[in-house]
């Protein structure tokens, strides 16, 4: 048993041996309270002024009709009954997330997947490699995604080696209601396998030699063992890495306001998106917050099946 | 007894974030020389704009030592999605900019400025242009008193105009003309034209081409008329048919590739002049707006200042605000090419500085000049449109279902 720091306690009364009996172990108990609550009070706070109040508040909010300037008017489920029955714009912005979504989950696991199988086998100047494709994700997204734009534009720096190569101007990838999407796509799957990549290496690396000798005694060649072996090790991370980006995934903001600004009409705004506006261009702040609840259950109900699945196919042991 | 304390210093850490949470107020107060602070909201595009915005602060303390002005700016766009957030909470400016078109949108946030507000200010809204002085009004009532007004006009590389061997356009050209200008002057991946996704486009050259604006002097939607969709035909097809503009992929930057070389024309305001002389590596000139078939017409837009509600010190506010919109400051404004000056008798300081050739132009453009036509919602019209208008402007869908669609979607 760890010692407790007991306030109120001086070092001669806390040698004295203890009587012994009930009431004793309670006082001990209500003595620990307030010195776990100062340890816990700063980052408990935080987490209620700055956290759970706002969730609070949201929610409420979306049950309301409120102006900037001005008080809010309870409303009921009218917001969530027009956002689901009378706004095809909103309706377009829930396809486009999971557009976004079914696109980008897939390859960023894939991809992550893949470099990671490349990586961590002692290649010379391995860390090299993972410092270098872990950069996208630390530096700042919009810096990332205003650089990306000035790339993919007409006359940017990929219609200029287009040019040079083909002799004909590259299609206009942001200004193309075809092409915009996949660009947004491939610009978040750069920034982001990055993460997934640090989570999987490290998880190859704890795979025991030992297991994958036996295999390659047994017969198995590397691809065998990689499937048979390697992958089903891993599994829990490769759970973890699949939850977190297909939560974050949802909450896409960025990469689109920043690279094509939601347009070409609409292609590319996503439910934040939609959120941001309604909230802080057109001011509609509990219609915003039905977006923001009605974003916050679909997130909720997917995470609950990727848990519920998990059992397939996760391995803790 | 020490187990007190502990319960103080965890009530201490729980109120710490609260602390942070509360904001103090920015309406004013005093800084730490005793002096009233008044804070001062404008918009500003570049470094050169800055700066004049913060020689005229600093005008504001040199006639009145009491009082410093605190400039606060954001980019154009980012201003109007700033302001009714700063408007709304606590951190509310005491002067903020106001634009002709948003003057509706922001009538409640701002004081009525009556006669013995002017009065007690020294403000005659005999010296101003009275045509910009009754756009800053909502239902009859001065919510700001203007800095600035102007006709919408080109701005053109005179450079490159010598070098495709044309010669300079002159007041009153047409669009054919405009055209087959452009036309040559597109070529080795520069064009002719830069090409905007702005609601502004349908308001500068609907006048003209199919004389109407987007909005209608009632300030109702007007983007299903006749004129309106044949207005975005003939903008869309400079990039899509003509191909004498580039086409856009996001939130046009038309200045920018004026100003890079990139285009040899583009459609702005006199406020522009400013950003032509400090940045542009060319000879600039200007003229007026290619005549459609309803000749020499276009928006005349225009700014200024007004007190907001939320202002705690009205007084220093007056005086600050005399200031700003005083002769001193609109000459200043002037000079630079931040502004054609609202005061009648300050508008020589921006033929003086401009390039040459303004003066003309603008008084050819003021004369069949009509005001900038908006809605109450103009901000978030303005926003569905530049959205969707990339598209019909790079010639993938229709002008007439989009603008069907905008006006639709905006519930008017």
């Amino acid at each position: 048993m760890s010692v407790a720091i007991r306030p109120g306690t001086s070092e001669a009364s806390a040698l004295d041996p203890a009587p012994p009996g009930p009431a004793r172990r309670r006082r001990r108990r209500r003595g620990d309270g307030p010195a776990a609550a100062a340890f816990l009070a700063p980052s408990l706070g935080g987490f209620a002024v700055f956290t759970a109040f706002p969730i609070v508040a949201s929610i409420l909010v979306a049950f309301t009709v409120w102006p900037l300037a001005g008080t809010p008017t309870f409303t009921g489920l009218d917001n969530f009954r027009r956002l689901l029955t009378q706004d095809p714009a909103f309706l377009k912005t829930v396809l486009n997330t999971l557009i976004f979504v079914v696109a980008y989950v897939p390859l960023n696991l894939a991809l992550s997947l893949a470099i990671a199988a490349w990586i961590t086998p002692r290649v010379k100047g391995a860390n090299v490699y993972r410092v270098l494709l872990f950069i996208p994700v630390v530096t700042p997204m919009v810096a990332n995604a205003a650089v990306w734009q000035i790339m993919l534009i007409p006359n940017g720096l990929i219609d200029n080696v287009w040019q040079s190569l083909f002799g004909v101007s590259a299609p206009n990838f942001l200004g193309s209601t075809q092409t915009a999407m996949l660009s947004v796509v491939i610009m978040s799957l750069w920034q982001g396998f990055g993460y997934n990549l640090l989570i999987f290496s490290s998880a190859l690396q704890a795979v025991p030699e030992s297991l994958l000798d036996s295999a390659a005694i047994d017969g198995a060649g590397p691809i065998r063992r990689y499937f048979s072996i390697k992958l089903p090790l891993m599994s829990p991370s490769i759970f973890f890495g699949a939850t977190m980006t297909l939560i974050t995934s949802f909450q896409v903001f960025a990469q689109p306001f920043i690279l094509t600004n939601g347009g070409p009409s609409s292609s590319t705004t996503t439910m934040v998106m939609y959120l941001y506006r309604q909230g802080f261009q057109y001011f509609n702040l509990g219609y915003a917050s039905a977006v923001g609840v009605l974003l916050f259950i679909m997130i909720l109900i997917i995470t609950g099946l990727v848990f519920l699945a998990q059992k397939r196919w996760v391995h803790y042991d | 007894m020490k187990r007190k304390y502990v319960g103080l210093v965890a009530v201490a850490a729980l109120a710490l974030p609260l602390a942070a949470c509360s904001s103090s107020s920015n309406a004013g107060g005093t800084d730490s020389s005793g002096n009233t602070v008044v804070n001062w909201s404008v918009w500003a595009g570049s470094e050169a704009e800055t700066a004049a915005w913060k020689h005229v602060a600093d005008l504001v303390h040199e006639k009145d030592p009491k009082i410093t002005v605190k400039l606060q700016t954001a980019a154009w766009p980012d201003y109007w999605t700033k302001l009714p957030t700063q408007l709304a909470g606590s951190g509310a400016p005491c002067i903020a900019g106001l634009q002709m078109a948003r003057v509706q949108q922001f009538a409640n946030y701002f004081k009525t400025l009556d006669s013995s507000t002017l009065g007690t200010a020294k403000i005659a809204t005999s010296d101003f242009d009275p045509s910009i002085i009754k756009a800053l009004q909502s239902k009859g009532e001065q919510k700001a008193i203007p800095y600035d007004l102007g006709p919408y006009m080109v701005f053109y590389n005179k450079d490159a105009f010598k070098a495709a061997g044309l010669a300079a356009p002159q007041n009153g050209w047409t669009v054919d003309e405009f055209l087959t200008d452009a036309k040559k002057l597109t070529t080795g991946g520069k064009y002719g034209f830069a090409a905007s996704n702005q609601i502004d486009a349908l308001n500068q050259w609907g006048p003209t081409i199919g004389g109407d604006q987007a909005a209608t002097a009632g300030g109702k939607l007007n983007l299903t008329s006749a004129g309106q969709v044949k207005t975005m035909k003939w903008y869309a097809g400079l990039v899509s048919t003509e191909k004498v503009a580039a086409p856009l992929a996001t939130d046009s930057s038309d200045g920018t590739q004026f100003l890079g070389g990139n285009a040899a024309m583009y459609v702005t305001g006199p406020w522009d002049m400013i950003n032509a002389k400090t940045q542009a590596k060319f000879d600039v000139g200007v003229v007026t707006l290619p005549a459609g078939d309803n000749g020499v017409t276009t928006a005349v837009g225009g700014s200024g200042f007004g007190i907001t509600n939320k202002c705690s010190n009205i007084p220093a506010a007056e005086k600050a605000l005399s200031v700003i919109t005083g002769p001193e400051a609109l000459g200043y404004l002037g000079e630079q090419g931040r502004a054609f000056p609202a005061r009648t008798a300050e508008q020589s300081t921006w033929y003086k500085s401009a390039v040459d050739g303004a003066q003309s132009t603008l008084e050819a453009a003021l004369k069949n000049g009509v005001p900038y036509r908006s809605t109450p919602t103009w901000t978030q019209v303005g926003l569905s449109y530049s959205q969707g208008a990339i598209s019909v402007i790079n010639g993938d869908g229709s002008a007439k279902s989009f603008l069907d669609g905008v006006e639709s979607s905006s519930g008017q």
